[in-house]
């Protein structure tokens, strides 16, 4: 039996600005993720999905319900090593690659996040020279990270994280800046490290091709959630999906609109290999 | 009709030094007027090189730009002229704001052209209505806006000096479909109403297909692929060949093909996915 | 472009000087400066110029990329050897026309201040930044500042930010080209007009690259504190310095070149300040 590795209960967040507007960016949110799971967050812009993430590594604390990540209950009382203890155990990768690189060296920066816990220095080198290796860096350990492209950049970064040997990555929106390559460069990487390390991936994103990749895919919008299944249970409801502002898969999208057109098909999958084989075997059977 | 043509390009970056390395080579293309056409490939291929040269940022080694059939190097101290003829919009635009309110910052183009007040209004008003930007966003600071807010006002501050061509480098980058459709269907409405040529570079083949008329494939600074749709994306395979692919919907179609169904392979979009295959299984097409 | 200014200088390389410790050229860099005004006699200034021009074939840097580094500075030497000329006092005059009293004292003197200034830069860049990388030097500063703490002097934050300076700028000088562009595109003109219409024109460049730039602070500060930065204490290094065998032959090159220059100075002292 899995163990669970994030418990949101009614959790809430509210926004207040300078002008003491308030602003509930998530309203009463319950969900489960378990350790070992690849979870996609998808949710358009403004959906409330960033501040999931940001609540996950208390750069901001929950203003109801709770939360409990690895163990850590997450409150606004926290003492300073509690809160590093968290981040201990959730890595974090943001989105606009430029940012989240502090060395002038790829080697250096990736030693960033092991120094500061202190680990001795021959450790260092290997977790550096293991996690270079794993995102396929190793060849670029001495570049100076301006010299590399979006998507080197962002697996440099996804190596600063893993070799702080965390339980759980979180990737918000680290995609979102990256061209094909990079990004196809990247969902590879999260692939591998959910199957062969067994990291607890969550993965924030509004690129519906990226969340199929996932076990599971969580939907919020407006705060809520508003699915939370596999994939294909997910993209059944393709019409709900338009109305909060998400695509679908072309194939699952081109069935739907078939049903609509009278033609009915009894599964609903999200490939096209699937999507193809029901279509040909409807014309085969009116065919005959 | 030809509105831009450039012929026989070739730029070079760092020329003469050891980091030397080309960037167009031997470029020649026409945009025809009026049209939408789209520009995919690579990171690098040369694109962003040659969005650059189309207004004037950068001047060619070799090689002649003509808008509307005039060498836009003709007077070199004129070139600012050319740059309000071909508007060019780059990426993250958002990262240009810089006035107090929004109606200021789209109205900094027009004011460099020296139109008189009444006509900066005019224009003003009338980019926003194009872009997307409602009428209570004008009197609003930019940087209080929300990310697709402020790429829609950078992108009316390109329209406002009406230029003939409009270029724009990933319009919707990181953008949710939302907010891809809504910039997509503005710059559609914005050709149709003002009459003017659109380039867009983008990576989605399925925005490609979609919105534009004629498409261009840029591989290792040489034009690769040029022509309609059907000439693009008929040839998946020379597309593949450098990691470039058709829409999915066109995957699927080329497995119907396969699996015995006789249906037409131009097929890019969904909806014209839809009538095709609701006319071979005989369901209802309204 | 604007892009193409490198920061820092560095020439790749696998020299003694490229391989020495950080500390240890800082230290030499700092003596070698200071010997350089012991220099007194015609035959000292020639070893110290013998002894600069072997230290940039030890580094193995282009001879014209010495020149490049001296260039900016030509006219404070001449402006230095021109005011030598004109204000030194000496007994045998060269030339009177006036009040203007040129004497070969004052000549002396200029050239042999011209050759210090330009063997201090030369030396300077040979030892320091064309061969040690920005990081490095970073290193070697926070290493021999480290003393400093003891009496609550921030050496580290002092360090982090540095590093964190050189690994920006590149990137803000990409921005500022993009912005130039983006703006350039909307019919700016950064090149003529007045002194004011200049300054204005500015605005549209500055503004956006300080919004920018707070927002990558921003950004920056909370992924470095997702990667637990807390500060200097309790942090370990990847790289430790440690001191080598290139590390004596620059201090074996240290003792040479005090020697050299004081055995001139008393041995063949003639033409001397």
């Amino acid at each position: 039996m899995a163990e669970p590795f994030i418990i949101a209960e009614n959790l809430s967040f509210t926004y207040t600005d300078d002008d003491g507007d308030a602003t509930e960016a998530l309203k009463n949110v319950s969900f489960t993720v378990n350790a070992g799971e690849y979870v996609a967050v998808l949710g358009h812009n403004g959906s409330g999905k960033s501040t999931l993430a940001k609540l996950l590594n208390v750069i901001l604390t929950p203003t109801g319900g709770s939360l409990t990540v690895g163990g850590h209950k997450i409150h606004a009382d926290m003492t300073e090593d509690d809160v590093f203890a968290v981040r201990r155990d959730v890595g974090m990768v943001f989105q606009n690659p430029d940012n989240q690189l502090v060395a002038t060296v790829v080697e250096e920066d990736v030693a960033f996040g092991p120094e500061n816990l202190g680990i001795p220095r021959d450790e260092i080198r290997m977790r550096v020279d293991d996690a270079l290796k794993t995102v396929g860096m190793y060849d670029h350990r001495l570049s100076q990270p301006h010299r590399l492209s979006g998507g080197q950049k962002q697996r440099v970064a996804i190596a600063g994280v893993i070799a702080m040997m965390p339980k759980c990555i979180v990737f918000d929106e680290s995609t979102a800046m990256l061209d094909p390559r990079g990004r196809a460069d990247v969902m590879a990487n999260i692939r591998k490290l959910n199957d062969d390390f067994g990291i607890t991936v969550l993965h924030i994103t509004h690129y519906m091709d990226e969340a199929v990749m996932a076990d599971r895919i969580i939907v919020v919008n407006d705060g809520e959630i508003y699915r939370d299944g596999t994939p294909k249970e997910v993209f059944k409801d393709v019409d709900g999906l338009r109305r909060v502002g998400l695509d679908v898969p072309q194939g699952r999208e081109l069935l739907y609109e078939l049903s609509l057109g009278g033609i009915k098909f009894n599964d609903n999958p999200i490939d096209i290999e699937n999507c193809a084989n029901l279509i040909l075997e409807k014309y085969n059977a009116k065919k005959d | 009709m030809t509105i831009l043509e450039l012929s026989d390009v070739f730029f070079t970056y760092d020329k003469g030094t050891p980091d030397a390395h080309e960037a167009l080579v031997g470029i020649n293309l026409k945009i025809e007027q009026g049209l939408m056409t789209g520009i995919i490939g690579h990171t690098g291929c040369g694109k962003s090189t040659m969005l650059r040269m189309f207004n004037g940022l950068l001047k060619p080694d070799s090689g002649k730009i003509l808008l509307d059939g005039k060498d836009i190097w003709e007077n070199p101290k004129e070139i600012s002229k050319v740059r309000f003829r071909v508007g060019l919009v780059m990426q993250y635009p958002e990262y240009q704001l810089f006035d107090e309110t929004v109606r200021a910052d789209i109205a900094y183009g027009p004011r460099n052209m020296g139109l008189d007040e009444a006509e900066i209004v005019r224009r003003v008003e009338a980019a926003a209505s194009f872009a997307g930007v409602s009428a209570d966003m004008l009197d609003r600071s930019p940087f209080e806006l929300s990310g697709g807010q402020k790429r829609r006002v950078a992108i009316a501050g390109i329209m406002a000096m009406q230029p003939e061509v409009l270029v724009l480098d990933e319009p919707a980058a990181g953008l949710d479909p939302k907010g891809r459709e809504d910039i997509f269907l503005g710059l559609d409405r914005y050709r149709r109403e003002s009459g003017a040529s659109v380039i867009i570079v983008s990576h989605s083949m399925e925005d490609m297909a979609r919105y534009c008329d004629r498409l261009v494939v840029m591989n290792d600074a040489k034009i690769y692929m040029e022509g309609t749709q059907r000439e693009v994306f008929g040839d998946a395979e020379k597309l593949m060949k450098i990691g470039l692919g058709v829409p999915e919907v066109t995957k699927l179609i080329s497995l119907l093909r396969e699996g015995g169904m006789p249906i037409a392979q131009e097929i890019y979009t969904v909806d014209d996915a839809k009538t095709a295959l609701l006319e071979l299984l005989g369901g209802d097409s309204k | 472009m604007m892009k193409d200014v490198t920061l820092g200088q560095y020439f790749s390389g696998n020299s003694v000087l490229h391989r020495a410790d950080p500390r240890a050229k800082l230290m030499f860099a700092f003596f070698y400066i200071i010997v350089l005004f012991f220099a007194k006699s015609a035959a000292s200034f020639g070893f110290a110029l013998l002894f600069t021009i072997m230290m940039i074939a030890i580094s193995g840097v282009p001879f014209k990329s010495v020149i490049r580094a001296v260039k900016p500075l030509v006219f404070i030497i001449l402006f230095t050897a021109l005011l030598n000329i004109f204000w030194t006092k000496g007994e045998k005059v060269l030339f009177e026309w006036k009040f203007i009293h040129i004497y070969l004292e004052g000549v002396i003197f200029a050239l042999f201040m011209a050759v210090r200034i330009v063997l201090l830069v030369v030396g300077m860049t040979i030892a320091l930044t064309y061969t040690t990388t920005p990081i490095a030097l970073t290193d070697g500063i926070e290493a021999l500042l480290n003393p400093l703490k003891k009496i609550k002097v921030p050496v580290h934050d002092f360090a982090m930010m540095m590093t964190i300076a050189m690994r920006f700028i590149p990137t803000l000088i990409e921005e500022t080209d993009k912005i130039m562009d983006a703006q350039k595109a909307r019919g700016a003109d950064f090149e003529n007009g007045g002194l004011i219409k200049k300054a204005k024109s500015l605005i549209p460049i500055l503004i956006p690259l300080f919004v920018s730039s707070f927002k990558r602070a921003d950004d920056l500060a909370v992924a470095m504190e997702c990667r637990s930065y807390r500060g200097g204490e309790g942090r370990t290094k990847l790289k430790q310095l440690r001191y080598g065998k290139c590390d004596i032959v620059l201090f074996i090159l240290a003792v040479v070149f005090v020697a050299g220059i004081l055995l001139c100075n008393y041995f063949l002292p003639y033409i001397s300040i």
